[in-house]
C-alpha cells in the first residue's frame, strides 16, 4: 500500500444524519451553551417552506425564541459583505448567541462571515482573510444543508464578496468549520429532478477528483469511495422515486462524505474549467461538473490509469469490476459516468445537459455560445484548483477539452500534450 | 454498503502524518491560537535521542516550550495536579503530549483540570454529575506503542475513568523520526488493539459510512505495514509511523462506537493475564469474528475488502468471504509469531490463563449492557482461544 510522503486529514464537524434529526436542535444548542440562535437562510429555502420545519421543532423547546431571535431570509446567491454586516447587526441587536445556517454554499459562507464579525467584534472583515488569521473558537454554528451537493457544511473556507471594492475575500481557518452539521432527509425531499441530478453530480465530481488528484491520501480516498458507493446505490433510485426518504438521506450523506474528501484532497481541472464556465456564462455549478467530469478523467488518463480504474469498484459494483479486465477498467469508469449523464438527461427530459451546447436557461435559450470558449479557457488559467491536476493544463489544452465538452464528443487522447 | 440511518459521528482529531510532519507543529499551534505549549513526556523517552531532537526542533522554530518529563508508567492524579499548578504558574495555554499510554491519559485530564481551573476532578468522571466541555488546544506526538486509548475519548487516571469526545486530541502529529526501537511485543500490543478496535467498528452494528472510512483505512494500513514496522528492516520507521497513523484512526473509530466483544473479553482476560490488553485482543479476535459471523447484524465478510485487494474481494463469492477473512487474520498472526521468534502469545494458555478461570470471566461480562454478549457465547470463545482451537473455515 503506497502512502503519500506527507498528508493531513481533518473531518472535525460533528455530523448527525437521519430522518428526524432537526428535532435534536434544542439539545444541540444546549450542549453548545447557546440559548438564542440567529437563523440565516435564502429566499428559495424560505419559500419552499423548509424554515418552518426547522423553527417548528424549536418553537416550544427553545424558550428564548418566543421573545426574540430572528429568521433572516435575504442571503443573495453570492454572499456579500453588506449582507454580512447587516446580519451581524441583527445578531447583536437581538442578543443572539449562536447561528443556524439553513441552505447551500452561499448561506453558509454568509453565516461564517457573520460569525467572524460577531465573535471577533470586527469592524473590518479584511483583517481576518487568509490562512491562520483566526486565533480562537467562534460562536456556535450549526449547518443544515438543503441540497445534496456542495458539501460545504464540511469545509473550512468561506468566500465573501465586497461588491463596493470589487473584490472577493477568502477566509480559511479550522475555526470556520461548523460545530454541527445536520443532514435531515426532509431538507432535500422536495428537490426537483434536475436539481437532484446536478447537485449529485457536483458531489460525485468532488469524490472523483479527490480520489484522482495530486493531494489524495488514504483517508480522503476512503471518504471518496464511500461517497461513490452511496451515489451508485441511490441516485437512480431517487430519480425514479423522488419521495424515497432513505435514498434522499443517503445522497445527503454521500455529498457530505465527498465534501470531507475534497476539502482534504483538493480538486483538479474539472473544477478549474467548471468555475470558469460558471463565471463567464452563469451556468449552474453542478451542471458544469456533470458535463466536465468524464473529460477530466479522460484528459488525465495517461497519468492516472491506476486510480481511475480503482474507482470501478465503488462506482460500478463488484460484478462489473470483476467482470471487466484490468486494462479496461479505467475506460469503463469514464463510459459509466457518461452513461449516468445520459440516463439523467432522459430522466429530466433534457434538463440535465450532457454537453455545453445542450445547456439552456429557463426560457430555453442556449447559455454557452461556442465563441465564449476562448474566454473560458483563458479565465480558467487563474483558478487555484489547476495546481492539483495530475497533468499540467495549458490554455490550448483547456480549449481543446472545452470544444469537446461543448460538442459532446470524446477527447482525442493522442492530442493531449503530455508533460 | 450499509445505508446510513440515524447516525452521529464526531472526530475532532486532525492527523498530520509523514515525512517532516514535526515541521508543521508551529503552524498547527498558531492555527489553534496556542502560543505557549507545555510538552509532557516520560524520563525514559527523554533519554532516547529522537526525543531531544523533537524538542530542539520545536525550540529552534521559536516555539516557547515548557517541558515536563516525569510522567510515570501509570497516569496518577498527583502528577496531574502538580502539572496543573505548573501549567497555571508558567502561563501555558496548550498541551503537547509526546509518548503513549500514561502520557496521553495524564495530558487529557490535565487539560480538563486547567480548563475548568479545578483540583476536584471526581465530578467529571463517567459516574459524576459534571459534563466535560470544550478544552484547551491539545496536540499529541506518538513516539511509542501504547494501550490503544491514546486518541480516544477515554482517559484513566488512578482509578478514575473519564469519557468525553472533548478529551480527544485536536491534532496528532505522526513523524517517523520520533519513533524509537522498542520490544516488538510492545509494538504489537498497540497495533493489535488498534486492529481489533478498527475491525469491531467495521463489522459491528454501530457501523456507518464515517466509521467505515476510518476503520477501513486503519485496517488496510495495519495489515500492510505491521510486519515491516516490527521487522527492523531499513524501512521500519516509515512502516512504524504508518501503523501509528492507523492507531490514531482506530482511536477515532473506538470513540464513535460501543466497545465490541473483543475489547470487553480482553478486559476480563487482561486482569488475570501476563500480557497487555492489546495482545489479549489479538488472541481473541479471530474467535470473536468466527462467533459473530453467524449473526446477520454483523458484517464479518465485508472485512475482506480492507484486508485483501479489491481484486480478491471482487472475485471471492460472498459466501466464501468470511472464511477468507478468518484465514487472512490467522495468517497475519502466524507471520507475526514467526517474526517475533515465536514469542508472540497465540493462545490464552500462552498468557497464563487456566481453564477454571474462564467461567468467572464469562460471568463477569454478564453485567455488560451490550446485547452482543451472552454468557454461553463468551465462554465458548474463551474456551476456544484457551488452547488455540483451529477455526473450521467451511
Amino acid at each position: 500500500m503506497d502512502l503519500p510522503a506527507y498528508y493531513e486529514f481533518c473531518c472535525r464537524v460533528k455530523t448527525i444524519s437521519g430522518h428526524d434529526v432537526l428535532e435534536q436542535i434544542p439539545e444541540i444548542l444546549g450542549d453548545l451553551g447557546a440559548r438564542l440562535p440567529l437563523i440565516i437562510t435564502d429566499k428559495g429555502v424560505f419559500e419552499a417552506g423548509l424554515i418552518d420545519v426547522v423553527t417548528s421543532v424549536m418553537k416550544d423547546r427553545v424558550p428564548c425564541l418566543r421573545s426574540g431571535g430572528s429568521v433572516e431570509t435575504d442571503v443573495p446567491p453570492d454572499s456579500d459583505l453588506t449582507v454580512v454586516n447587516r446580519l451581524a447587526g441583527v445578531y447583536r441587536e437581538k442578543g443572539c448567541d449562536a447561528i443556524i445556517a439553513v441552505g447551500g454554499g452561499s448561506v453558509l459562507d454568509t453565516a461564517k462571515g457573520v460569525n467572524i464579525v460577531v465573535s471577533e467584534n470586527a469592524s473590518d472583515l479584511m483583517a481576518f482573510t487568509g490562512t491562520g488569521a483566526l486565533k480562537r473558537p467562534l460562536k456556535p454554528l450549526i449547518a443544515i444543508p438543503t441540497t445534496a451537493g456542495t458539501g460545504s457544511e464540511a469545509t473550512l473556507v468561506a468566500v465573501i464578496a465586497d461588491h463596493e471594492k470589487e473584490r472577493k475575500m477568502l477566509f480559511n481557518s479550522y475555526f470556520l468549520l461548523p460545530d454541527v452539521a445536520l443532514l435531515d432527509s426532509r431538507m432535500t425531499l422536495s428537490l426537483p429532478p434536475a436539481i437532484t441530478s446536478a447537485t449529485a453530480m457536483d458531489a460525485l465530481s468532488h469524490a472523483v477528483e479527490a480520489y484522482t488528484c495530486l493531494a489524495k491520501n488514504p483517508l480522503s480516498d476512503a471518504f471518496a469511495r464511500a461517497a461513490m458507493e452511496l451515489m451508485r446505490d441511490n441516485l437512480f433510485k431517487v430519480m425514479d422515486r423522488p419521495d424515497d426518504k432513505g435514498g434522499r438521506l443517503s445522497l445527503a450523506v454521500a455529498a457530505n462524505l465527498a465534501g470531507v474528501a475534497f476539502s482534504n484532497a483538493m480538486v483538479g481541472m474539472v473544477h478549474t474549467l467548471g468555475h470558469s464556465v460558471g463565471a463567464v456564462c452563469r451556468v449552474p455549478h453542478g451542471m458544469c461538473m456533470a458535463i466536465l467530469l468524464p473529460y477530466g478523467l479522460e484528459y488525465n488518463l495517461h497519468k492516472n490509469a491506476q486510480f481511475t480504474s480503482e474507482m470501478l469498484l465503488p462506482l460500478g459494483g463488484e460484478q462489473i469490476y470483476a467482470g471487466t479486465p484490468k486494462h479496461r477498467r479505467a475506460e469503463k469508469v469514464i463510459s459509466l459516468i457518461r452513461d449516468w449523464n445520459d440516463r439523467l438527461f432522459h430522466l429530466t427530459k433534457g434538463k440535465h445537459a450532457r454537453c455545453f451546447k445542450e445547456v439552456t436557461d429557463p426560457e430555453g435559450n442556449a447559455m454557452v455560445s461556442r465563441d465564449k470558449l476562448k474566454d473560458i479557457a483563458i479565465k480558467a488559467m487563474g483558478d487555484g484548483s489547476i495546481f492539483y491536476n495530475p497533468e499540467e493544463l495549458d490554455v490550448d489544452d483547456a480549449m481543446m477539452v472545452l470544444i469537446h465538452a461543448w460538442e459532446g464528443t470524446p477527447l482525442n487522447r493522442d492530442l493531449i500534450r503530455k508533460g | 454498503m450499509v445505508e446510513p440511518e440515524n447516525n452521529t459521528f464526531l472526530s475532532p482529531v486532525k492527523i498530520n502524518a509523514g515525512r517532516e510532519a514535526l515541521a508543521h507543529i508551529p503552524f498547527e499551534l498558531a492555527a489553534m491560537g496556542a502560543e505557549r505549549p507545555l510538552l509532557i513526556t516520560t524520563k525514559v523517552l527523554g533519554k532516547k535521542t529522537a526525543i531531544p531532537r523533537v524538542i530542539d526542533g520545536l525550540r529552534g522554530s521559536g516555539v516557547p516550550l515548557g517541558i515536563y518529563d516525569d510522567v510515570g508508567e501509570h497516569a496518577r492524579l498527583e502528577t496531574v495536579l502538580r502539572l496543573a499548578e505548573l501549567f497555571q504558574d508558567g502561563g501555558f495555554d496548550a498541551i503537547i503530549a509526546l509518548g503513549s499510554g500514561s502520557v496521553m491519559h495524564t495530558a487529557k485530564i490535565l487539560n480538563l483540570a486547567v480548563t475548568e481551573n479545578t483540583r476536584d476532578l471526581v465530578p467529571f468522571t463517567a459516574k459524576g454529575d459534571r459534563t466535560i466541555e470544550r478544552l484547551k488546544p491539545y496536540m499529541t506526538i506518538p513516539a511509542s506503542s501504547g494501550d490503544g486509548y491514546e486518541t480516544t475519548s477515554m482517559a484513566f487516571v488512578d482509578d478514575l475513568a473519564f469519557s468525553s469526545q472533548f478529551l480527544m486530541p485536536h491534532v496528532v502529529v505522526v513523524d517517523s523520526e520520533v519513533f524509537v526501537p522498542e520490544d516488538p511485543l510492545k509494538a504489537l500490543s498497540g497495533a493489535m488493539s488498534a486492529l481489533a478496535h478498527a475491525v469491531e467498528g467495521f463489522v459491528g452494528p454501530g457501523k456507518n459510512p464515517f466509521v467505515d472510512a476510518y476503520a477501513h483505512t486503519a485496517i488496510q494500513m495495519i495489515v500492510h505495514h505491521l510486519a515491516d514496522a516490527i521487522g527492523g528492516g531499513r524501512q521500519w520507521k516509515a512502516a512504524r509511523s504508518a501503523v501509528a497513523a492507523a492507531e490514531t484512526m482506530a482511536g477515532c473509530v473506538f470513540s464513535n462506537v460501543k466497545p465490541g466483544l473483543t475489547h470487553l473479553l480482553a478486559l476480563a482476560v487482561g486482569q488475570k493475564a501476563t500480557c497487555p490488553h492489546g495482545l489479549c485482543m489479538g488472541i481473541l479476535l479471530p474467535y470473536v469474528l468466527d462467533h459473530l459471523s453467524t449473526r446477520d447484524d454483523f458484517f464479518v465478510d465485508s472485512l475482506l475488502l480492507p484486508m485483501a485487494s479489491p481484486e480478491t474481494f471482487a472475485i471471492t463469492a460472498s459466501e466464501l468471504r468470511t472464511g477468507k477473512v478468518l484465514t487472512l487474520i490467522q495468517e497475519l498472526q502466524y507471520a507475526l509469531y514467526e517474526s517475533t521468534q515465536k514469542k508472540l502469545p497465540m493462545t490464552l494458555e500462552d498468557v497464563g490463563i487456566k481453564k477454571d478461570q474462564l467461567k468467572p470471566m464469562a460471568a463477569s461480562l454478564a453485567d455488560c449492557t451490550s446485547n452482543d454478549v451472552n454468557g454461553e457465547g463468551c465462554l465458548m470463545i474463551l474456551e476456544r482461544a484457551l488452547t488455540g482451537d483451529p477455526i473450521d473455515l467451511n
